[in-house]
């Protein structure tokens, strides 16, 4: 026979109340937070997992956010680039247009006129603000107006770095375009030499078109185009050899060393074409020179075609700044793209990890208040059959 | 017939003695420790009387104790264990919400700090964005001084409890060697000490939550108490006193050592059991250990971003100095006990095995020895604690300036303080090194398109690192470095200059000219910040495989896997020592419902004792009127 002592039974059904309290406040405490985890110890991996989750979460946003300031540079940048662009069309049609034979020296004055005003435009585009007030074309320096112009000739004070931001998992996009890149080395010519006239022409030899026929083949030295007589030519090499000869007719090419050189109009005896490697030079100054070569006006046959060259090659140039300008826009464009792209992704990746989290973290309602109700049950019945079980004594009959 | 009275008078006696046994039972049913007594009757020896032996009634033979050793020490046995238990659950418990609170826990202001560096990558030279850098920073920095100090609150909480335990101990080992004294008196006396045993096995069950026992009767009755895991606590010659004094280790905290009883002396003891076994490894596990990993995130963020830091330039052109500073870290103190001069000066020798343990270094007149001070196991040590070739273990070096003697002892805590005592170091936003040491640019006016750019700082001790050099091609395959030498090009090989590596690719000509140089006047260059940032997920301990925020995730793991085993045990403990008393209950406790009835019985065995006395009076008068005539 089990006695049963009356102070134990007392502890006892108390210690059932206590515990069945703990659990109604438990389960109460669960569904007031909407959490199923709320210590470490209610589920330890789970926690751990719930803290790597909502640091991916916290990533995320911000990878958005950067790309949100990387958008806002870049979106700033393609206008400036489109206005570049336009401004050079305009100066394009400009060159084409002066370089009409019915252009009188005044006419042609006011071009200039226009072609500095286009190149004073395309520093204050240069010059852009993204929005913040750093300058976007200035490399890494850009708390200070990176172009400078003075006395025609533009300086740039902005240095080659460009600013890379975090949008995604170990994924980084260029926020901007230095500068240097952009504005300042702009292939001359053609990309590979350069032709001119001498100036101490006398005949109107003309260059007009300079082209690439065997890429790679042009050394680079300077070489000179020397009309031995109106009809002939000698080309000469950087150490004074000749290393081609030819008979000329107005509208030929001259080919050599793979480079292609179309001269138009009479040349002269000893007029000479000087071809140099081509190098780089800013938009700025390519439109200067244009506007230089305008100003200088068209008096003599010598002068017209010098003139002719010298517009000739502007257009080259434009055409080469249009295309950095063009192409630097279009990297731009991808750039958008893939931060849109990016942001999509990183959307997508945090609907996921909210799934997740969720199902880790978060409380099941319908369970969790169907816990609590059973919870509750059990307290009453604990507390019931505790009154009554005290009631019964012996005592009570005597 | 005399004994037909004799026996009634003697069972009124027996009776009312049952009913005083039942009434102190009764009165009895709450008194802790009470065990229930009986009234042993037995029959009176019989007297011969005409050839009849009839009893002569009823005698009280004693008042039994009801009550069973191997139950009394199950219980004390439960008790040991549930004492060690309870505290440890309890603290972890602490430490666990302290860890989980999303108000103060740390990883939510380890992204956002994080977030704020990402933030100013957009735009490195804006004050605002530099200045919430270090916004979050000292919000990091406060984050992780309130959990710290809050730890260590909790350290002192437990030395303080320490010191309430050791004094209730010896209160009650005192009480346990005076009831000793008196039951031995009392045990072959006329009054059995059924009282005193009762209040002795109370103090003993209190005792064993305290401190964990196991007891001893010898034969005279008296119990000897021994602490667990070994410590004698109370003899037959009386108590010996525990005292809790300051730790020569450790100034700050207490550890309990026993005084002998007879001699006086002194001498540092080791408790396992009971409440202040468990307070004592709850410091050690617990409390310690959570704060030294805690301080080992703090100390490896600082640590990491500080070096980052000092790579990088700041709006002024300068090296960038630490973001963080971090008080008391690295800390090694000498033992008061110590004879020696030495003192050790701890660094973090390599972060990818550092560990974030503390130590205890022993020296023995040869060697060192470094006992992990939260498991107690001895770590390999390389080295002989010279400048040149310092002790290295678990990812710290350790320098002994002074002489040492043999058995000194010292505390190496790299971590310990680190949580506390981090704080932001840089007030000035300017001084945040967001950009690279060096910038590499190709003259605007080369005639090829070759490119420059710099791949990263090899040697950022490099005395010439921000020196400016000139690199220029004589020919396509030949480059000059300042003019001078002759070195040849190869597209895409990576150059290492003045500390720095760079590549130069595509086709440079002769006289296309590249230049590397100090990267002042960059406000906008983010290199560094990127750089910064960049360790909110890269691994740094552990060989690179943990990162500053998966050390702070482990730690609330681990607390929470402690925790909840620990709960798991309580319970388990609970239920075992549950049983133990209710097992003893069953035996010992007082019965309500048997009370009554045994009211009953004996108020019905007294009524008819006292019928026994009527009768017999009128039997006797029946015979003295029959006599009279």
């Amino acid at each position: 026979m089990t006695r049963v002592a009356t102070l134990d039974t007392f502890n006892r059904a108390l210690q059932r109340i206590t515990d069945a309290n703990a659990r109604v406040a438990r389960a109460q405490e669960q569904i007031a937070t909407g959490t199923r985890i709320t210590t470490p110890a209610d589920d330890p991996y789970g926690a751990a997992q719930v803290l790597l989750f909502e640091q991916n979460l916290a990533a995320l946003t911000q990878f958005t956010r950067n790309a949100d300031s990387a958008e806002v540079r870049l979106q700033r940048e393609e206008v400036s680039l489109t206005s570049a662009g336009d401004l050079l069309q305009r100066a394009r049609e400009l060159l084409i247009q002066a370089n009409n034979a019915n252009q009188s020296d005044e006419t042609r004055g006011f071009v200039a006129v226009e072609l500095r005003e286009i190149r004073d435009q395309l520093v204050d585009i240069a010059n852009s603000e993204d929005g913040r007030g750093r300058f976007l074309f200035a490399g890494s320096r850009d708390t200070e107006a990176p172009f400078v112009l003075s006395g025609g000739s533009v300086n740039y004070g902005g240095d080659q770095g460009t600013r890379n931001i975090q949008i995604g998992e170990g994924l980084f996009v260029e926020a901007g375009d230095d500068g240097a890149s952009v504005f300042m080395r702009i292939p001359r010519g053609n990309g590979t030499f350069v032709a001119t006239p001498s100036l101490a022409n006398t005949g109107n030899g003309i260059i007009a078109r300079q082209s690439v026929v065997s890429p790679g083949t042009y050394t680079g030295e300077n070489l000179t185009i020397e009309f031995t007589a109106a009809d002939s030519y000698d080309v000469i090499d950087s150490g004074g050899a000749t290393i081609a000869t030819g008979s000329f007719a107005a509208g030929d090419t001259i080919v050599v060393q793979g480079i292609a050189v179309e001269i138009n109009g009479e040349p002269q005896v000893g007029d000479e074409f000087d071809i140099s490697v081509a190098g780089f030079q800013s938009v700025f100054s390519a439109i200067e020179d244009a506007a230089v070569a305008l100003d200088a006006g068209a008096s003599t046959a010598a002068a017209r075609a010098a003139l002719s060259s010298s517009l000739n090659r502007g257009l080259d140039d434009l055409d080469q700044a249009l295309g950095i300008v063009l192409e630097t826009r279009a990297t731009v464009g991808t750039r958008l793209r893939s931060i849109d792209a990016q942001r999509d992704l990183n959307a997508s990746y945090a609907l996921i990890t909210q799934e997740v989290l969720g199902e880790i973290r978060d409380l099941d309602y319908t369970q969790a208040i169907s816990e609590l109700s059973q919870q509750l049950t059990a307290l009453e019945a604990a507390q019931q059959s505790f009154v009554r079980i005290q009631g019964l004594s012996l005592f009570n009959v005597l | 017939m005399s004994g037909f009275f004799t026996s009634g008078l003697s069972a009124l006696t027996g009776i009312r003695t049952a009913l005083d046994v039942t009434g102190q039972n009764i009165a009895n049913v709450n008194t802790p420790g009470y065990s229930r007594q009986r009234a042993d009757l037995i029959p009176s020896q019989p007297q011969r009387t005409l050839g009849n032996s009839v009893g002569n009634g009823v005698v009280v033979d004693g008042l039994t104790r009801i009550y069973n050793q191997f139950v009394f020490d199950s219980i004390v046995d439960t008790t040991s264990a549930q004492g060690r238990l309870s505290q440890l659950s309890t603290y972890s418990d602490r430490v666990n919400n302290l860890l989980a609170d999303p108000e103060s826990g740390i990883a939510p202001t380890i992204q956002a700090f994080f977030d704020s560096i990402q933030d100013a990558t957009a735009d490195p030279a804006s004050i605002e964005l530099r200045q919430a850098v270090l916004g979050e920073a000292q919000a990091l920095a406060n984050r992780f001084n309130r959990i710290g100090d809050e730890l260590e609150n909790i350290a002192a909480e437990i030395d303080r409890n320490i010191g309430a335990t050791v004094d209730e101990i010896n209160a009650l080992s005192s009480e346990v060697a005076d009831l000793n004294n008196r039951i031995a008196a009392q045990q072959n006396g006329p009054i059995p000490p059924n009282d005193l045993l009762d209040q002795r096995d109370l103090a003993l069950t209190r005792l064993a939550d305290l401190i964990g026992i196991e007891t001893v009767e010898d034969s005279a009755g008296s119990v000897n108490v021994i602490a667990l895991p070994g410590v004698s606590l109370v003899t037959s010659g009386g108590a010996n006193e525990l005292v809790a004094t300051d730790d020569p280790l450790n100034p700050t905290r207490r550890r309990i050592e026993l005084r002998s009883g007879q001699t006086g002396a002194t001498s540092p003891i080791e408790l396992s059991s009971g409440q202040l076994g468990g307070l004592m490894a709850a410091r050690t596990t617990i409390v310690d250990n959570t704060r030294d990993l805690l301080g080992q995130t703090a100390l490896t963020l600082a640590t990491t971003l500080n070096t980052q830091a000092a790579r990088g330039l700041d709006l002024a052109g300068n090296f960038g100095n630490d973001i963080f500073a971090v008080d008391g870290a690295l800390s090694a103190r000498p033992s008061a006990d110590n004879t020696g001069s030495a003192s050790l000066t701890v660094s973090i020798d390599d972060l990818a095995t550092f560990t974030g343990d503390s130590y205890e270094l022993l020296f023995n007149g040869t060697n060192y020895q470094a006992i992990r001070q939260s498991d107690g196991e001895a770590v390999t040590i390389t080295g002989t604690g010279s400048g040149a070739d310092p002790l290295r273990f678990n990812g710290i070096s350790i320098v002994v300036a002074g002489v040492p003697t043999a058995d000194d002892r010292f505390a190496v805590e790299p971590t310990r303080a680190a949580a506390s005592g981090i704080r932001l170091a840089l007030s000035d936003a300017e001084d945040l090194a967001f950009a690279a040491p060096v910038s590499a640019e190709a003259d605007l006016s080369n005639v090829s398109g070759a490119a420059i750019s710099i791949n990263t700082t090899v040697d950022i001790d490099d005395p010439d690192l921000l020196s400016s050099s000139v690199i220029e091609f004589v020919n396509p395959t030949t480059y000059t470095v300042n003019g001078a030498g002759s070195f040849t090009y190869v597209d895409g090989d990576p150059i290492t200059l003045n500390g720095t590596e760079f590549t130069i690719s595509g086709s440079p000509v002769a006289g296309d000219t590249f230049r590397l140089q100090a990267n002042t006047n960059a406000f906008g260059d983010n290199r560094n910040a990127i750089e910064l940032a960049g360790f909110r997920d890269r691994g740094v301990l552990d060989n690179g495989r943990t990162g500053i925020v998966g050390s702070y995730g482990r730690i609330v793991t681990d607390s929470g896997i402690r925790t909840r085993n620990l709960q798991a045990s309580v319970e388990a403990q609970d239920a075992l020592r549950s049983a133990a008393v209710r097992q003893q209950q069953e035996v010992s406790g007082v019965d309500l419902d048997e009370e009554a009835a045994n009211l009953v019985r004996f108020q019905q065995a007294y009524q008819a004792a006292t019928q026994l006395i009527a009768i017999s009076d009128s039997l006797f008068d029946s015979l003295i009127g029959a006599v009279r005539r």
